[in-house]
């Protein structure tokens, strides 16, 4: 740590998550920590970013609980986001401009296939995920259009900037649950087929997640964006 | 303004999608076998691949013969307690899903590798979902108990 301002950026960030977290966990699914994360990660750097995500990861215990699997998961989940972001806003040079189309049609085809085949879960849960996964599938067809309309016209800077990190937000969105996928089943030390039973039941917290990271990333990066700047400029 | 209301309208979608997907059943075709303060018993008296247990609880608070509290999460609803009782964490207690429906439709719905529950010499095993998971299958028991971990 430099200075003390930069303690009390981290403090405050780390506040700020926990209360975005608090306030919407009444909402299943619906989530704002991933979008104000990944804004103050750009803005502040990898070093910011890895101290708080480690305070907010530990901390937020005194609310949510301490669980040594949802620990361990927020601690290993939340620093790589934030090397990977703050990495990203330190970089000067853009991102390569195939890399977020690739990576939307890639999500597309997977929730197009996953929703075609017949998912091993409860009979009560098909139809639902079924549903999730087309509009999953939809989204990122959606983006994919939208990052490939503003690569041709060579948009403004700043909205293929927020089309790019959207597409790598919902990657680490998804990836949050395979980590989950590989960790519980390690704590608990779940058999092979409990395991497979918690990977397939783990559809119904992703797919909501990641369609709420596509929609809240693409809408509040760029205010985010702006206000942390603001904050950072600010003496 | 066009963009605009093209964006409103994907919005507007996603979230009918996803109200729609969050909708309950309507539970029928069910008794109620017993109804405790560490127990509940259900049995089901036909199929409805619509309606789960949780669905069967609410109607069962509605008609005022069980009490219970839950929360929501993505994997479904939680049971806080059940009748008055809130299992004590310091002694890791629990609210336990017990049930005889096995495989159903190709889906496993219990493991008896989890523990079992004998229920009046009905052999119950651990359910592999919770309450909002487990479809109504006729003549099938569905037991909440008490369990520790």
């Amino acid at each position: 740590m430099r200075t003390a301002r930069e303690i009390a950026i981290c403090a405050l960030a780390a506040a700020l998550l926990i209360a975005v977290q608090i306030a919407l966990s009444f909402l299943p699914g619906v989530e704002l920590v991933t979008a104000v994360f990944l804004a103050f990660c750009y803005t502040f750097g990898r070093r910011s970013g890895v101290v708080t995500a480690t305070a907010f990861s530990l901390l937020r215990c005194f609310v949510f609980g301490f669980y040594p699997s949802v620990v361990a998961l927020y601690l290993i989940y939340y620093n790589l986001f934030a090397l990977l972001f703050g990495g990203l806003g330190e970089r000067n040079k853009p991102l390569p401009p195939w890399l977020a189309p690739a990576i939307l049609l890639l999500l597309a085809a997977a929730s197009a296939a996953l929703a075609c085949l017949r998912l091993p879960v409860s009979i009560l849960w098909q139809g639902k995920l079924s549903a999730l996964l087309w509009t999953m599938c939809a989204l990122f067809a959606a983006l994919f259009a939208l990052n490939c309309a503003l690569l041709w016209k060579n948009k403004r800077k700043d909205y293929r900037e927020t089309a790019e990190l959207t597409a790598l937000a919902a990657v680490c969105t998804v990836c949050f649950t395979l980590l989950d996928d590989v960790l519980t089943p390690l704590f608990y030390r779940l058999s092979a087929e409990a395991a497979l039973a918690w990977f397939y039941t783990s559809f119904t917290a992703m797919i909501p997640q990641t369609i709420c990271c596509v929609v809240s990333v693409s809408v509040l990066f760029l205010p985010l964006r702006k206000s942390m700047e603001f904050a950072a400029k600010k003496r | 303004m066009k963009q605009r209301r093209i964006l409103a309208a994907f919005l507007l979608a996603v979230s009918a999608c996803l109200c729609l997907a969050a909708c309950g059943g309507k539970a029928s075709g069910y008794e109620l076998l017993e109804s405790g303060e560490r127990i509940v018993a259900v049995k089901a008296s036909e199929t409805n691949d619509q309606s789960s247990l949780f669905d069967v609880l609410k109607q069962l608070q509605e008609e005022g013969k069980i009490e219970f509290t839950y929360s929501d999460s993505e994997y479904g609803a939680y049971i806080l307690s059940v009748n008055g009782y809130t299992p004590d964490s310091s002694k890791n207690e629990y609210w336990a899903v017990y049930t005889t429906l096995g495989e159903y439709k190709e889906v496993s719905y219990s493991s008896a590798e989890y523990g079992t529950y004998d229920y009046n010499g009905t052999v119950c095993a651990s359910a592999s979902y919770g309450v909002s998971g487990l479809p109504m299958v006729e003549g099938n028991v569905y037991l909440l108990t008490v369990g520790t971990y």
